[in-house]
């Protein structure tokens, strides 16, 4: 007798949460439901935020804030809330011409964090290459704060900006990969034309994704390209890629880095989405399964070594979780629309049914949404005052090969697990300890900045994870 | 070497053992037509037993055992996720504001360029004056030496909704590329089995009545949108006083392209047993027109772009792991 039944993927830790944002405006929460307290469970859409009609091109998550920042195809920005979806600040588009705004989508979002030296603003670029910073909130100039022009021909396809906040690199189809210093808005470094190969033919520059690979070192960019292939740029080095690896026959669509430092996540236009080492430039490894559409973009969990990719499937579009590990699928869930961009949200689970039907979404999900905001908003007040002393002592993890290093981080270890521990422990739970226990040692060797998030049942000390940004 | 010996089971199961165990062909072909007879008489006492048993329940009132379904692939397809519901409101979201919603709306009016690849022979000649039969408001251009991201603009100029270029190999078409304009999807399908119509045993010829358009069994995500496009190549108001039909059968991802004439005819029938004669009204079919099969081979997201395109679903020999998957 065949078998006439599908092997059911095994579920995904239950701490996921992620974003996904799609071409007709809605934003979606995806969470893992484990059954009866179970581990792994299977993937479900959890809440479901934004109106059809007005699509997204791309976004961009600030862990520290908890914010979601989310483009339209207007041209105008919104910035929710990640918890239920609440809009806390919009910007209106920069076009002021209704023509202009159709053509000029925005290929480039970045939300800052809020403590860091840009506050409360967003970093938007066009794909004409107008790039401008603009705070928003309770402040009284909504104005751009620094408004520049990346290129002057060209489309650009994807920005970046480092983890410091000072620095965000730019590229496009015709336009050369660029860094700029966000605090001058002046191009600290532009990358040079690969060498005529054998013909003589120059290819012409097409970034079609990047990211920084370090998150301490702004100076090494991975970038897929449209002509199939991964380049590895130090800027310290020389100007011309390091490492340029091609990657079967199709553009590369997005790119994402591994917090180890050296593995790059790679996803292009057909399906195939493979890992390389960027050190060597070898691939790693690649992700198999039922990946028919392009993919879209690759999100990286912060701590939890899963990632994500947005995989564009005919009108079937998937959401995609593997193990880094064994490359396994995890879970899999249909999302009905051609999905531009997926975040991670290192926050805890809330306590939301899963969607049952779109109808009821609205009745059933928004109360719950509202009744879970009120919780958080108490205990947000009090976990942010602690923040800020303990971020001095993760510069400690520098170098933990040494053995005084090592001592000190056994302390401050402990120090960590204490205070979170004595503020949290009515809010903690079984499931919590034993991710939490996992993902410290990987922490250890990147120097980050460790924020707690305040949440229901929150579990891991999310580090500050560079938003993913997708242009449509 | 086991197939020498006889096994005590084999005994046990079955009258006798295995004709695929006997060595000797006559012998054996023998046996194996023995026991297709036996079989066959089974059946026969099976089926008669059950309608037997079915006439007593009727007679007695009472509702009879409901009958066997036989297993088919279709019956035992795998679940699929992505299958369509009716009451989808994203769906109808997305499907207000996709590539073919202006068609649709009845925004915009079909009209078709029929193109070939650069070299081809009269049997593609043939099959594209017969597409010009079937779809209404097609112009067909000789494609010279044009490159198909040129056609594609120049088409553009000209307001075409949509081109379709037929590919070819070893003077047989093999491939359609169907590339809907503005900034629509680019389907490209493998196909086979062309019959032209003079081909076609009793054909009909079709008249310019607009057709009515079927399409069977689009049931996921991917084939509604696929389905979608097939009928945005056609006008939206079919001219039922014609009696057209064109009709686009999905099975087992397989698209079958069938145009006919049919006709409504009472038709009087007679039943055993009843001196009456009774009359019933039956549709009969004339086909006429080309007869194809068409396989999705790639859809992609914009117009034609080989190079720096984004593909919506590419099928790769991955995906053909079970015979009971199917995607559109």
């Amino acid at each position: 007798m065949p078998r006439t039944s599908t092997l059911e993927p095994p579920g995904c830790p239950a701490q996921l949460r992620a974003i996904c944002c799609d071409a007709l405006g809605f934003v979606k929460v995806v969470e893992a439901r484990g059954e009866n307290g179970a581990e792994n469970g299977p993937l479900d859409v959890v809440a479901r935020w934004g109106q059809p009609g007005a699509g997204i091109s791309a976004i961009s998550y600030s862990n520290s804030s908890n914010r979601l920042a989310v483009a339209r195809k207007s041209g105008d920005i919104e910035i929710l809330e990640s918890t239920d979806g609440s809009i806390c600040a919009q910007l209106a588009s920069l076009n002021l011409d209704a023509k202009e705004r159709e053509n000029d989508a925005i290929s480039g979002l970045h939300l800052f964090r809020e403590d860091g030296p840009c506050g409360q603003s967003v970093l938007s670029c066009s794909r004409n290459g107008d790039a401008a910073l603009r705070t928003f909130g309770d402040e009284d100039a909504p104005s751009p704060v620094s408004r520049w022009n990346v290129c002057k021909s060209g489309e650009v396809l994807s920005m970046r900006v480092h983890n410091s906040e000072n620095v965000a690199s730019f590229g496009g189809n015709r336009v050369e990969l660029s860094l700029w210093d966000l605090e001058s808005s002046s191009k600290v470094w532009e990358a040079k034309k690969p060498r005529p190969n054998n013909i003589g033919l120059v290819s012409l520059p097409y970034v079609t994704a990047s990211t920084f690979l370090l998150r301490d070192d702004h100076r090494k960019l991975v970038i897929g390209t449209g002509d199939y292939q991964v380049r590895l740029y130090d800027v310290h080095a020389q100007k011309r890629p390091v490492v340029a690896v091609t990657f079967k026959e199709s553009p590369i669509k997005a790119v994402a880095e591994d917090p180890d430092g050296f593995t790059v996540y790679v996803g292009n236009s057909t399906g195939s989405m493979a890992s390389f080492d960027m050190r060597t430039g070898k691939l790693l490894s690649g992700f198999k399964g039922k990946l028919a559409g392009s993919v879209r973009c690759i999100a990286r969990h912060p701590s939890l070594p899963l990632i994500a990719s947005c995989v564009w499937i005919g009108l079937d579009r998937f959401l995609r979780i593997h193990d880094i590990r064994s490359r396994q699928l995890l879970g899999r869930i249909f999302l009905k629309q051609p999905l531009v961009a997926v975040v991670f949200d290192d926050q805890a689970k809330t306590s939301e049914e899963p969607l049952l039907t779109a109808s009821q979404e609205q009745s059933q999900g928004k109360r719950k949404q509202i009744e879970n905001e009120v919780d958080y908003m108490d205990k947000e007040d009090d976990e942010y005052e602690e923040e800020k002393p303990r971020k001095k002592k993760p510069k400690k993890h520098k170098k933990p090969k040494r053995k005084q290093a090592g001592k000190d981080d056994e302390a401050t270890d402990l120090a960590e697990d204490e205070s979170p521990a004595k503020k949290l422990k009515e809010l903690k739970k079984l499931k919590r300890k034993q991710n939490g226990e996992t993902s410290e040692p990987k922490k250890k060797k990147i120097k980050d900045t460790t924020s707690e998030k305040p949440k229901e049942k929150s579990n891991e000390k999310s580090t500050n994870k560079k938003k993913r940004t997708r242009e449509e | 070497m086991g197939t020498k010996r006889l096994r005590e089971d084999d005994g046990e199961g079955k009258e006798g053992k295995k004709p695929s165990l006997i060595r000797n062909k006559e012998r054996r072909s023998e046996a194996f037509a023995q026991l297709k007879r036996e079989k066959k008489k089974e059946k026969k006492l099976r089926i008669k037993a059950r309608d037997a048993r079915e006439k007593e329940c009727i007679e007695l009132g009472e509702a009879p055992p409901p009958r066997k379904t036989p297993r088919t692939i279709e019956n035992t397809r795998e679940p699929d996720e992505t299958i369509v519901r009716p009451d989808d409101d994203e769906l109808l979201a997305d499907i207000a504001t996709d590539e073919f919603a202006e068609h649709f709306n009845r925004d915009k009016s079909p009209k078709l360029l029929i193109t070939t690849c650069r070299k081809c022979s009269k049997r593609t000649f043939k099959l594209i004056l017969e597409l010009q039969s079937v779809i209404p408001n097609t112009e067909y251009y000789k494609r010279n030496k044009r490159s198909l991201k040129q056609l594609v603009k120049d088409a553009t100029e000209q307001d075409f909704t949509a081109i379709v270029v037929i590919h070819e190999n070893r003077r047989e078409p093999d491939g359609m590329v169907i590339v809907n304009l503005p900034e629509g999807p680019t389907a490209h399908f493998r196909l086979s089995n062309l019959v032209l119509r003079k081909e076609i045993k009793n054909h009909g010829r079709p008249t310019s009545h607009l057709p009515e358009l079927i399409l069977n069994n689009f049931t996921t995500s991917l084939g509604h949108r696929i389905g979608r496009m097939f009928a945005s190549l056609f006008y939206q108001d079919p001219n039922f006083r014609g009696r057209r039909v064109v009709t686009f059968h999905n099975q087992r991802d397989y698209i079958f392209f069938r145009h006919h004439r049919y006709v409504f005819e009472p038709k009087e029938t007679k039943q055993k047993g009843e001196k009456k004669k009774k009359t019933a009204v039956i549709a009969r079919l004339q086909e006429c027109g080309p007869r194809f099969t068409l396989k999705l081979l790639s859809l992609q997201h914009g117009t034609f772009d080989t190079k720096h395109g984004e593909y919506e679903w590419v099928h790769k020999p991955d995906m053909d792991t079970s015979r009971r998957r199917f995607f559109l």
